[in-house]
């Protein structure tokens, strides 16, 4: 069973295709590492999957409904966290984890307070004056703090520290634990290596690698040094050549 | 020196190759504005006599209010008559929105960190903009000064009109520059500067009123045109207010943002509650706090500027007896008094237009910076139009209702006319409906071009505002004048079309039914 199908997405921003023809699966209950270089199209796809883009053409599948026409049904049983926080600038980051776990309809103060005190976020500061990394912090809190099935986490370890990094890898695997699906799109591969069962490598907007990490695990022991990082490096090489 | 102002030569280049065409209108509009105004009163007053029978017409409470008095009875003296409060207001404008954009507004989006890490002294970005600010309005200036000569005014007066609005304007952009050191937002900075220029304005309209010499007057950049009296006998000593003015602005400009961090305010902040209240649960109560401070801010803004009005309306009724002219258009407006408080109105309804926008811009930055969020929440995206209409449509009616309120009382204290409270509210209450098809034209925009929205709602109530004055010279027919809102409901036309709420109260749902429709459909404009 797949939390998330698409099968030959495309979408394009006037005369440039942003995707073209992505195909991906994610099975319900894994850690997905989807991964890219920059401008590549993951956020793109993500936007496609929240219901914030129209595709144009294609089959996405998420949580067995379509993303686009019951996007309102679907948010209630997701947690999305952007790669780029925008906060309100006159509320503090407590007020935003409470409106934003009110607006979803699923959030306890029990969670709450854990999260907060685990992530070590000041929640009476005004959200103008956090940090790229505090504002970080309040959008992962909200998700982990809400009670759904998926979670959507667009680069969301930008400008924390790696002390920080270190509670949200477990508060990832806590989720899967839970149950929960987490599609993770990062440039960090070590986290990715961490935590992933699944990954995807997107390029151009297409696909071009996707498996299990354990079938990845045999291709990264053939490279030197034997790092996620080389093979990584490795398929840009070639796919750069290629189209050269 | 150097470690103040070191690479400010490279930032003036750098703000210049931004938003060209905003610096383009600002140059090229104060020339293009004197040069319409010549062009067309040559063509109304084609003799001398033309010009004396205008003089003494124009020897009414109205216009002057807003003008001052007429110095001098020719085309020149007419042309920078009537055009000055115009170039100080747009001078004035277009110098504020530029300061505050590149001081506090850079400062907010982390640019001037950007830009100070970079070997660049610490008041460099300041006085960069100081700088520009001043450049462009000069080169305005210098365009008008062209415009005014190629069209055959005199050089000495057309020299004395252009220095007076140049010198407003550029004292009204460092006033903004200081502004922009007190206040943490960009949002609040612009509010407090355009505050400023709106109580410059109320006084220039309450002195011109109350008529007579005031030395604050001299302290007013609005009035300074008029103080240097271009054609009749120019004051260029005047510019010597503006020059000091100004330079102990800059001075103040420049010693406040030394003593403050990047980033921080004079005002320092304050830490919040760590729990929402119970009730910030909805769309509504999240709109509530990102529209209040506009909404409150506009509201009192009215209330005050109504009521002075209203209680200032008797210095009307004691003008009648001087203002012989002007019969037929007083008589249709039901007395001078009448005359003078519905135009007053009806530019108190016009300028709602504004928060409408500004209101409708809440909306747009919503989706721009947090749609990623709110959009990924269950929420309908017509839910969230639907809890930003409540200010676009019933603020902007809440504030107009409330300011016809306050005019009619002060009417009341001022008079002592029971009847006036009751004509003034439903005078200003029947002004809504227009105001509400500005926020349709703005909701149809958010939908159809969400990233254009802005420049072109702006624009196209610049173009309203413009066809009425040419509709008021007789220069485009009714047909076209009726494209405009404001054509429905102006008090300078005989009869009003009874069905006037009802066009526009359906163009209004209209317009913001298609644009929700729209915004359903399209791709979320991040």
């Amino acid at each position: 069973m797949s939390a998330i199908k698409i099968h030959g997405l495309t979408k394009r921003f006037g005369k440039t295709f942003a995707l073209n023809g992505v195909d991906l699966s994610v099975p319900q209950g894994s850690i997905y590492g989807f991964i890219g270089p920059n401008g590549a199209g993951k956020s793109t796809t993500i936007r496609i999957l929240l219901g914030l883009l129209k595709k144009n053409d294609g089959q996405v599948k998420l949580l067995g409904s379509d993303p686009w026409r019951d996007a309102v049904e679907l948010h209630k049983r997701l947690a999305y966290v952007p790669s780029d926080v925008q906060l309100w600038d006159n509320m503090t980051g407590g007020e935003v984890i409470d409106f934003l776990g009110r607006l979803r309809g699923s959030y306890s103060k029990e969670r709450r307070a854990q999260f907060i005190e685990r992530f070590d976020l000041d929640p009476a500061k005004k959200c103008k004056t956090y940090s790229k990394g505090n504002r970080q912090k309040v959008a992962l809190i909200s998700a982990f703090v809400s009670d759904v099935e998926l979670l959507v986490l667009d680069e969301p370890t930008t400008g924390l520290d790696p002390l920080m990094e270190g509670v949200f890898q477990r508060c990832v695997k806590e989720a899967k634990d839970a149950g929960k699906t987490v599609f993770l799109s990062s440039h960090i591969l070590s986290e990715v290596e961490a935590v992933c069962d699944q990954i995807g490598v997107i390029r151009a907007g297409k696909m071009i690698e996707e498996g299990s990490m354990e079938e990845l695990k045999a291709l990264i022991h053939q490279q030197e040094p034997p790092t996620l990082e080389a093979l990584f490096l490795n398929y840009y090489k070639r796919d750069a050549e290629r189209g050269a | 020196m150097k470690r103040y102002f070191h690479g400010t030569l490279s930032l003036m280049r750098l703000y210049l190759r931004q938003n060209r065409i905003f610096t383009l209108v600002w140059l090229l509009l104060p020339g293009v504005w004197v040069a319409i105004n010549t062009v067309s009163s040559l063509v109304l007053f084609p003799t001398q006599e033309a010009l004396e029978e205008m003089g003494v017409s124009l020897i009414d409470p109205l216009t002057e209010a807003m003008h001052g008095p007429l110095l001098d009875i020719s085309i020149a003296g007419f042309v920078t008559w009537r055009t000055k409060v115009f170039l100080v207001l747009l001078g004035g404008i277009f110098s504020i929105v530029y300061m505050i954009r590149h001081t506090r507004q850079a400062e907010e989006q982390g640019k001037r960190e950007l830009l100070s890490a970079n070997v660049i002294g610490s008041l460099a970005t300041l006085a960069a903009a100081l700088v520009n600010m001043v450049l462009i309005n000069a080169f305005a200036a210098v365009l008008a000064v062209f415009a005014m000569i190629a069209l055959g005014l005199g050089f000495v007066g057309t020299l004395a009109h252009c220095l007076g609005f140049f010198g407003a304007s550029c004292v009204l952009g460092i006033l903004a520059g200081v502004v922009a050191q007190f206040f943490v937002s960009a949002t609040a900075a612009r509010g407090m500067s355009f505050g400023l220029l709106g109580l410059l304005f109320g006084l220039h309209i309450l002195w011109n009123v109350s008529g007579g010499q005031n030395l604050l007057a001299f302290l007013n950049p609005l009035e300074w045109p008029l103080l240097i009296h271009p054609f009749a006998g120019e004051q260029f000593r005047l510019l010597l207010i503006p020059l000091a003015l100004g330079a102990t602005l800059v001075a103040l400009s420049l010693w406040l943002m030394a003593r403050r961090d990047v980033g921080a305010g004079l005002v320092p902040q304050r830490t919040g509650r760590a729990f929402a209240k119970p009730g910030l649960r909805d769309l509504s109560a999240l709109a509530w706090r990102t529209q209040r401070g506009l909404f409150l801010a506009w509201s009192c803004f009215y209330a005050i500027f109504s009521f002075a009005l209203g209680c200032a309306s008797y210095l009307m009724v004691s003008a009648v007896s001087s203002a012989e002219a002007l019969t037929g258009l007083i008589e249709r407006l039901g007395g001078v008094d009448r005359a003078f408080l519905s135009l007053m109105l009806y530019i108190f309804g016009i300028l709602i237009s504004v928060y409408v926008m500004m209101s409708a811009g809440i909306l747009r930055r919503e989706e721009a910076a947090k749609g990623e969020t709110l959009l990924s929440m269950p929420v309908r995206r017509e839910k969230l139009v639907l809890s930003h209409m409540v200010y676009i449509f019933g603020g902007s009616a809440a504030i107009m209702l409330m300011s016809g309120l306050c005019v009619g009382l002060g009417a009341v204290i001022g008079t002592e006319d029971k009847s006036a409270l009751v004509r003034l509210f439903l005078e200003m209450a029947g002004m809504v409906p227009a105001i509400w098809a500005i926020g349709g034209v703005a909701l149809l925009l958010f939908g159809a071009l969400p990233k254009w929205m802005t420049g072109i709602s702006y624009g196209l109530l610049t173009l309203f505002v413009l066809m009425e004055i040419f509709w008021e010279q007789q220069q485009i027919p009714e047909v076209l004048y009726a494209l405009s809102p404001f054509s429905w409901i102006t008090p300078l036309k005989a009869i009003r079309p009874t069905a006037a709420p009802l066009v526009l109260c359906v163009a209004t749902i209209i317009l913001t039914g298609t644009g929700i429709a729209l915004f359903r459909r399209r791709d979320a404009a991040l």
